[in-house]
Parts: C-alpha cells; structure tokens; sequence
C-alpha cells in the first residue's frame, strides 16, 4: 500500500490533535469568559470534540485501509459517521444562540438537526455504504441510499452553512472595532472552513480529493486555535476596548498648563 | 403610545456616555417630549401629568424652567390656560427624532449583545 494513505492518516490525528487541544482550551479558559457567552463555549467545545471523534476514526480507518483491513474499515467508517451525523448539532446551537440568546429557542433548532442527524444514520445503516474504494491517497465509500444523501446535503449541509454565512454578513456590516470584527469573522470562517470540507470529505469521489479536503480542515482548525488563543488576544481584554472602556479611566495628566 | 421611564432613562445615559447631554441625552427633554406627543395636538398635557414621569429624575422647577426655556422658547409646546401645554408641528417632529434615537439604541445594544455571546 501507498505512502500517501499514511500521509492522509497522519493529517487526520493531525486534526485529532489540533481539534483536542483547541476543545481542552475553551475548557479551561472558559471561566475566563464572559457569563453570556458560556453556552457558545460549551457549545463550541462539544463541536470541536466532534470533529476529532470524526477525524479519530478517519484515521484508524485510513490506517485500517493501508493493511487492507476491509471490514474493521467499513465498521470504522459506520462508527465515524455518528460524530459526523452530529456535528451540526452544536454548531446551530451556537449560532441560534448567539443570533437570539435564548438557550430554550437554541435548544428546540439543534433538535431539529439533531433528528436530521438520526434520519441519516437511519438511511446510511439501512442501505449501507458501497466500498471501500482505495487509492494511493485515500480511502473512499460511497453512500448507497438517495435519502441519506439528500438529508446530509439540505438538512446537514445547505442551512448550517446558511447559517454562518447570515452570522458572519451580520457581523461585518456592523461598525465594530476592526480587531474584534476580525477576530469573530475569522473563527466563524475557520468553523465554517472545517464544517464544509468535513462534508465533502465524507462524500469525495477520490482518495485525493479526501487528502485535499483533509488538508483544508487540519488549516481551519489551526486557524481556528490561532484566532482564539494568539498572545494578543490573551493580554488585551477585548471587551474593554470595543466598548470603549479602556478610556474611562484616563491616568491623570500632569504638567498640564490649562 | 406608554412612556417607560427606566428605558428613558437608559437611553438617556447611553447618549451621555457619548458626550451628547443635550437632547437625546437629556432626560428631562425626552420625557416631557414623549408625554406631550403621547397626548397629541388635541389634548392638553397638564403640568401634573408631566410631573407624574419627570418626578422620579428631576425637581420640579427643572422641568418648569424647561418647559419655558427649550419648549416654549423654540416652539415645540405651546402654553395653554393655566399649567396646560399642547405639543406643535414641530414638537412632534422633535419626538419623532427622539423616537428614532430609542430605535438606535436598542439596535446598538442587540448587536452589542450579540457580540458578548460571541466567545472572546
């Protein structure tokens, strides 16, 4: 078997790494945060932690595809399609959320994608998955049911992506402190960046356009990490300057002749 | 239409906090401006009813000398009789303004909310 199977296998624990270490830090920086935002934490660590449990059995089963271990790679792909099936459940939370602040509303909209979720776990074990088709950059399945499909491109796909784009347009029309205004598109970028080629990664015609897609990702994810913890970004608290705080108290000046 | 005097208030502060202490920042002005508006052209606002909603944030001359000096003098109220007022033209285009900066304040706080729910 091929080196680039290995190479695509390290890009996905890559990614485990990345996403772990990104999902354990809002954790511990979550105390840091401000009351309001502790539902988008939570949420945005249940995301991340998501996608490595995704990108954990992409890589044990690109692993199992360079032994040429068929069957633990088809079982490994069925128990990675949980975490992905969900994964659009923490994200519409946390932008409903952030949109309404109302965790009741936030709550009723994941279910819905929540049972978008169960729907295509539903069609994906019913009708099973054709493959594993390998090549020298990847392993790929393909998804025998119709259902799933559309399930996974309107419900999963199409709104959620809606949904971060409305956010991010909300967010950039507002006359806000660049840094700040920067700091929150870039994030919503990176989860967006990660979301969209998580979804053509599990629909790729080729091992390449797999290996692609999982290149895009690992860079989301670190861009993602970059825009929340940059040594900038811990030693300025941006609430002070967006709401002009930090000027309310002017040292005093001295020497002044008025 | 119902005046809220916290909301006022709030609003008030808000454009305080920006320097502006005249106008939208005066609380004195947007009250007795809302209460005038609320009554109409064809209803006149007893000084009392004023005082029902300027108690709370001002004395009694303030609103008094107020009403001489802002309303009467630029010609947003006119006195009629004893302690009745009725709002002008011109009063309900003041109110109008000041309507507009409440709108302004509650967009600059939902998006400021917003923003707080945005992990920093």
């Amino acid at each position: 078997m091929s080196f680039g199977l290995l190479l695509n296998a390290v890009v996905c624990f890559a990614i485990v790494l990345a996403t772990s270490a990104f999902a354990v830090s809002l954790l511990h920086n979550k105390n840091k945060q401000k009351k309001e935002s502790t539902p988008t934490i939570n949420a945005l660590i249940v995301f991340w932690s998501l996608v490595g449990a995704f990108f954990l059995f992409a890589g044990l089963r690109t692993l199992a595809a360079y032994g040429d271990f068929n069957d633990l790679e088809k079982i490994l792909y069925y128990i990675g399609s949980i975490p992905f099936a969900f994964v659009t459940v923490p994200l519409v939370y946390f932008i409903i959320y952030i949109i309404l602040g109302d965790k009741r509303v936030s709550f009723g909209v994941s279910t819905v994608f929540l049972i978008f979720g169960g729907i295509y776990l539903i069609a994906l074990f019913g009708f099973g998955v054709i493959g594993p088709s390998t090549s020298e950059w990847g392993s790929t399945f393909e998804i025998n049911s119709d259902i799933a499909i559309n399930v996974y491109l309107s419900g999963l796909f199409i709104v959620p992506t809606s949904m971060i784009m409305g956010l991010l347009l909300l967010i950039l029309l507002q006359r806000i402190p660049k840094k700040l205004q920067n700091k929150i598109a870039f994030s919503l970028v990176a989860i967006s960046l990660i979301f969209d080629f998580m979804l053509l990664d599990n629909i790729a015609p080729s091992g390449a356009t797999q290996m692609a897609a999982r290149i895009f990702i690992f860079i989301g994810v670190v861009l993602g990490y970059f825009v929340y913890f940059t040594p900038l970004s811990t030693e300025r608290d941006i609430m002070e300057n967006r709401l002009g705080l930090a000027q309310t108290e002017l040292p005093d000046f001295e020497d002044e002749d008025e | 239409m119902e005046v809220d005097i916290g909301f006022e208030q709030e609003v008030a502060n808000f454009y305080q906090s920006m320097g502006i202490t005249a106008g939208p920042g005066d609380i004195q002005y947007r009250l007795i401006l809302l209460v005038l508006a609320k009554n109409g052209e064809e209803k006149v606002t007893r000084f009392s009813e004023i005082r029902e909603y300027t108690d709370k944030v001002a004395d009694r001359g303030s609103i008094g000398s107020k009403l001489k000096s802002v309303f009467q003098l630029e010609g947003l109220a006119i006195k009629v009789g004893h302690g009745g007022y009725i709002i002008t033209h011109k009063g309900f285009l003041a109110a109008d303004f000041i309507s507009s900066t409440s709108d302004y304040f509650k967009k600059v706080k939902t998006i400021e909310k917003i923003i707080e729910r945005i992990p920093a």
